[in-house]
């Protein structure tokens, strides 16, 4: 799951006309790293979400923007399976 | 390399050297400086002063610092109305390593006075106004010195700058003195730089911060942040002097800055939100507005609202990136001693997150919700003490180690603060410990959170003040209103105000009354001196 997830978050930064070459789980999405813009965060967030269902909120754009490409998938596949276990 | 990257990756950047620092990365002379809406050595009001200009304003005073003797690790106070003054002087003191004291030029002379000898200052730079305060006065050696004559040095003779460490004292700002003489706070090198560092530098690249219009008081740890935070993300800012003077004139020195200068963010204190709440904004040109940032205490939800139904701000939709009507309104309330904002809340038109909610921890901040009585966390939902652990807190206080370790407590720093946390890890500010009031039976009087359901059900009360305490052994809390103009002075507004305050409070409600402006005392940042406001009050008890 973890793998997928970063391949999609690494095709919509691709789509997202951010320069993806070299960009890998230790990456950060702040400006050492992808340099994604506040705006450019809110996107990918929208994408996550409809892609995978998991909603990240306004007040939340803060600690993503601290976190590396890693940290993000792995905060969104945990969110999947919390949602996965309330589901059941 | 982006200058914002190298900026954040050197560990000798601090408070301390942000103007060395930025030239050594190669920031460009023409890089936005700072706009003054005073003139300052011959340069006009309004008129920006590119970096390069900033900098030699700047190496001007270092250079008349350095002559007048004024050595490495010298406290040296500065107590000036202009915003010019304050803030090139303080970086001048940062360059040669003497530690600016700044102080709110709206201080009494009095306190001035007996807060430059607890300092034991070296020297203290003023303008002219305030020259006459010192003029004779016992400053414990203090030496007084005209703060433009600063200006007239030699930049070319500016000494080489001043090498910090992370833990030097960078400088001495005071808190608003609402409660007593008001505390001189040391900020350290790393201290005061650690939120910009997080935030500004290493956090994305932020909308809507292009042009900074501060009404923040310079003197104060707020207008030393938003200097630094707009000078290394290459903001424009127009400083304006004494958060647009006398408090209640400042709500139009504020628009009418706003409709000359067309900002995109404008920075203030509660006062300012008030005071903006006097006037129809819909009426003016706020179209440039994208965002209201708001630090110190928390901001009410009435003056919130009306400020994010005018402007806009760009945001990202399923629909691309558009620019939405209505501006944004980031809450993060904050304190001298916290060193930045400790929490952080956006509200915007379609928002509905109020209450004195005041959001979540900043991604540095660890906050906790203490029982003082058993040292132990409160559960959600229940009023606890704010502990803070953050790499941006105060040093202490000045001189006075009592009470720098009197509100350290178990590893966190108590802000003095009463909060409650909601299941979505949401924190809702509900009073300052000192001002709550223990009702027994478990029911408590938070005058804050009482003041805010105030404004929320009295839409033509424009400010309100609660004040409670004990008298002849019994609670007794009247509630001051300051009106609309357009409101009816002798409306009954009994029962809105004992819904806000709740049963237990409105048993011990004594008055309602409607009060102008002056009779509500303030500190020298418009906050609501409420220890004087009690002592004042509570002296009346029994007369109408």
């Amino acid at each position: 799951m973890f793998d997928s997830i970063r391949e999609f978050i690494i095709n919509s930064l691709r789509e997202m006309n951010y320069d993806v070459e070299g960009i890998g789980d230790d990456t950060e999405l702040g400006p050492r790293g992808a340099d994604v813009e506040s705006v450019a965060l809110a996107e990918l967030a929208i994408r996550v979400e409809d892609e995978y269902g998991v909603k990240f909120g306004e007040d939340e754009a803060e600690e993503l923007s601290s976190l590396t490409v890693g940290e993000f998938c792995a905060t969104v596949a945990d969110r999947l399976a919390v949602a996965k276990a309330a589901g059941e | 390399m982006n200058i914002r990257v190298a900026l954040a990756d050197d560990p000798e950047l601090g408070a301390g050297n942000v103007l060395m620092k930025l030239r050594e990365h190669g920031a460009a002379a023409d890089r936005p400086g700072i706009t003054f809406d005073v003139g300052v050595d011959g340069h006009p009001a309004w008129a920006p002063l590119s970096f390069g200009e900033l900098c030699d304003r700047v190496a001007a005073r270092a250079a008349w610092l350095h002559q007048q003797g004024i050595k490495p690790r010298d406290p040296v106070a500065v107590y000036a109305t202009s915003a010019a003054d304050c803030l090139l002087t303080f970086m001048a003191l940062n360059w040669v390593g003497a530690i600016p004291a700044l102080m709110n030029g709206n201080m009494p002379g009095e306190t001035a006075v007996e807060y430059i000898r607890r300092l034991r200052a070296t020297a203290v730079l003023t303008d002219a106004a305030h020259r006459s305060l010192l003029d004779g006065r016992d400053l414990g050696g203090a030496t007084v010195a005209d703060v433009a004559e600063a200006g007239t040095g030699n930049p070319a003779q500016a000494p080489g700058y001043y090498r910090y460490a992370d833990d030097d004292p960078i400088a001495i700002t005071h808190s608003s003195g609402t409660t007593r003489m008001p505390a001189a706070v040391v900020h350290s090198h790393a201290s005061l730089f650690a939120a910009t560092r997080q935030l500004r530098l290493a956090g994305p690249r932020a909308h809507g911060t292009e042009r900074i219009l501060s009404a923040l008081p310079a003197a104060h740890t707020a207008g030393i942040l938003t200097l630094h935070q707009a000078l290394c993300r290459g903001s424009e800012l127009l400083f304006l002097s004494a958060q647009g003077g006398p408090f209640e004139r400042s709500g139009a020195v504020v628009l009418d800055a706003i409709e000359r200068w067309h900002p995109t963010a404008v920075y203030g204190f509660a006062v300012t939100w008030a005071e903006l709440a006097r006037f129809d904004l819909a009426a003016r040109d706020m179209s440039s507005v994208s965002v209201w940032f708001n630090t110190g205490d928390c901001a009410h939800e009435t003056h919130v609202r009306r400020l994010v139904a005018v402007g806009s701000h760009v945001t990202y939709t399923r629909e691309g990136l558009v620019s939405v009507p209505g501006s944004r309104f980031i809450d993060g309330i904050g304190s001298t001693e916290m060193g930045y904002s400790g929490f952080r809340v956006s509200h915007h038109a379609g928002s509905d997150r109020y209450g004195r909610c005041v959001g979540k921890p900043h991604i540095f901040a660890e906050v906790a919700l203490l029982d003082l009585d058993t040292g132990q966390e409160v559960p959600t939902g229940q009023v606890g003490h704010v502990g803070l652990k953050s790499p941006t807190l105060a040093l202490g206080y000045w001189n006075d180690s009592v009470t720098t370790y009197r509100y350290r407590y178990r590893g966190y720093y108590l802000t003095g603060d009463l909060m409650y946390r909601d299941s979505e890890g949401y924190y809702y500010h509900v009073d300052r410990a000192a001002d709550s009031v223990d009702l027994g039976g478990g029911n408590w009087l938070y005058t804050a959170m009482s003041e805010e359901r105030i404004l929320v059900r009295c839409p033509d009360v424009r400010d309100c003040t609660v004040v409670a305490g004990m008298a002849d052994g019994k609670v007794v809390t009247d509630v001051l209103l300051l009106l609309d103009a357009k409101a009816d002075p002798d409306a009954d507004r009994a029962e809105a105000v004992r819904e806000a305050l709740g049963a237990p409070a409105a048993a011990t409600l004594r008055r309602i009354v409607a009060v102008p402006d002056d009779d509500i005392v303030v500190g020298p940042t418009g906050k609501v001196r409420k220890f004087l406001m009690r002592q004042r009050h509570l002296a009346g008890v029994g007369t109408p």
